[in-house]
């Protein structure tokens, strides 16, 4: 588990959004390298792209929003499932949620994909819990 | 679909083109003293052997008679319909006897509490519907205006104190609040969308003009082309298949192609029961996947920073088509543009 997270990867819809976790997380240094995406095709691009930077010793936090246009948070799981194979690096992903309905979070639970499932905005708490338990 | 005959307060037979029997309900099984599974696609004669099927007329009245299981004989009033459901003919025997089922556990008076307790319920839930949307417009938007106001006030009266990413802060904060009350009164709107109000005859010639000079400003700047049939006059809500076409014309504009200029094309079809409208458009098109979800309210196929909106139009436009008793639905690919159709029904007076 002594993997270095060397991208967060944020796939949230909303720019606010996005901007507020991206500048949580570099201050309290959940890692340096951290890429907004605005939609779940781009965040796939960008994802395939890091394969040409990133060794197998490389980790990559994914904090995903499930309520997205086209492309949502669990299609963009579908899709990632098939690329995921063809990754050097390893990824852990993250729902990252304003739904607080429980059938989310049951189905984000039985997700074999997802590390863990939290309701939006992450707080510095949520992120100090994220470096303790995992990493 | 049959079973929804186990809700009528008479004892029931409904049976097929063949005069086989396809479905006794409840209280009918209960009042014949029979097993309805037994009887199913048995003829109707072994149940009510002097039935003449030449002599039946639709809504008529007739007599016959009926030998219980344990032989005592009685004499039935019955009424007789038929009618044609997706396509297949059943008939319909409704035992008209009041008196002679009164004794049975289910008598007529326990369906009426029933259903009268089924209407105080419903009533009870337009009323928690209403105080919803009251709640909606008056309570959850009190906080909304003290965010959009101070936040306004907070980028005006502190600008120079404000480094540019407090700023930022306090766009977001503004931006969310005034989007978060347009969310609001949509859902609202929606709500309010359920009163089947007066219907009256309008000339939609007319008010297709209205809704065009609504949307001139729109029109003028993206230059949008829009032809339209001479369209009928119709009993309809003025109001709401005005705000109909809005949806749909500005739909059709927003998502157009980029640097092509947009062509809508509105049109109908008289059709027996209805009149069938179309809004075809050369925009964008939709995905065959989303053609369905459109429909639901706040539901967005696109970014916020691609195509501004809030996913209400489309869920109003539906319900808006649902109270003219018509349906509304897409015709559309990726890239090759897009086809509104929608009903609206000639039974609605």
């Amino acid at each position: 588990m002594n993997k270095k997270i060397k991208s967060i990867v944020l796939i949230d819809d909303d720019l606010a959004i996005n901007y507020f976790h991206k500048r949580l997380f570099l201050k309290l240094e959940l890692g340096d390298n951290v890429l907004p995406f605005y939609n779940s095709t781009d965040a796939l691009e960008g994802i395939l792209k890091l394969d040409k930077t990133h060794s197998a010793e490389d980790l990559v936090y994914i904090f995903l929003d499930l309520n997205m246009p086209n492309i949502d948070g669990w299609a963009f799981i579908e899709k990632f499932e098939k690329i995921n194979e063809s990754l050097k690096f390893e990824v852990k992903i993250f729902i990252l949620s304003s739904s607080i309905n429980p059938e989310d979070v049951e189905k984000a639970k039985n997700n074999n994909f997802v590390t863990n499932y939290f309701v939006k905005p992450l707080m510095i708490e949520g992120i100090i819990a994220i470096k303790e338990m995992y990493s | 679909m049959l079973h929804f005959f186990d809700t009528i307060p008479l004892p029931t037979i409904v049976v097929n083109k063949e005069n086989e029997i396809v479905f006794i309900n409840e209280i009918g099984s209960q009042f014949l003293d029979i097993s309805s599974d037994y009887f199913t696609l048995k003829p109707i004669t072994l149940l009510l052997p002097e039935l003449q099927f030449s002599t039946l007329i639709n809504k008529k009245v007739f007599t016959t008679s009926y030998t219980h299981s344990t032989g005592y004989k009685q004499s039935l009033t019955i009424q007789f319909d038929s009618c044609v459901v997706l396509d297949v003919e059943y008939k319909f025997f409704y035992i008209n006897d009041l008196s002679k089922f009164e004794n049975s556990p289910n008598s007529v008076q326990n369906f009426l509490t029933e259903i009268q307790k089924q209407n105080k319920m419903l009533l009870n839930h337009n009323n928690e519907l209403k105080q919803f949307t009251y709640v909606a417009s008056h309570d959850l938007q009190e906080p909304l205006l003290s965010l959009i106001s101070y936040s306004k006030l907070l980028e005006e009266e502190y600008e120079d104190k404000l480094d540019e990413e407090g700023k930022l802060f306090v766009q977001f904060i503004n931006k969310s609040a005034v989007r978060m009350r347009s969310l609001i009164s949509g859902l609202m709107q929606y709500a309010q969308i359920n009163k089947i109000e007066d219907f009256v005859k309008t000339d939609l010639q007319f008010s297709l003009q209205e809704v065009q000079d609504d949307l001139f400003n729109k029109i003028n700047k993206y230059k949008a082309i829009i032809t339209v049939e001479k369209l009928p006059s119709l009993y309809c809500n003025p109001t709401y298949i005005r705000l109909l076409f809005q949806n749909l014309i500005s739909n059709a504009i927003k998502f157009s192609k980029k640097d092509i200029q947009p062509k809508i094309h509105i049109s109908y079809t008289e059709r027996e029961n209805d009149w069938l409208f179309q809004v075809k458009d050369n925009g964008i098109g939709i995905d065959s996947k989303n053609l369905e979800q459109i429909f639901m309210i706040f539901k967005r196929l696109h970014n916020e920073q691609d195509y501004a909106g809030y996913g209400i139009g489309l869920a109003h436009s539906k319900k808006i088509i649902e109270i003219h008793n018509g349906e509304i639905w897409v015709e559309s690919e990726l890239g090759q543009g897009s086809t509104f159709n929608f009903t609206i029904s000639k039974n609605i007076k």
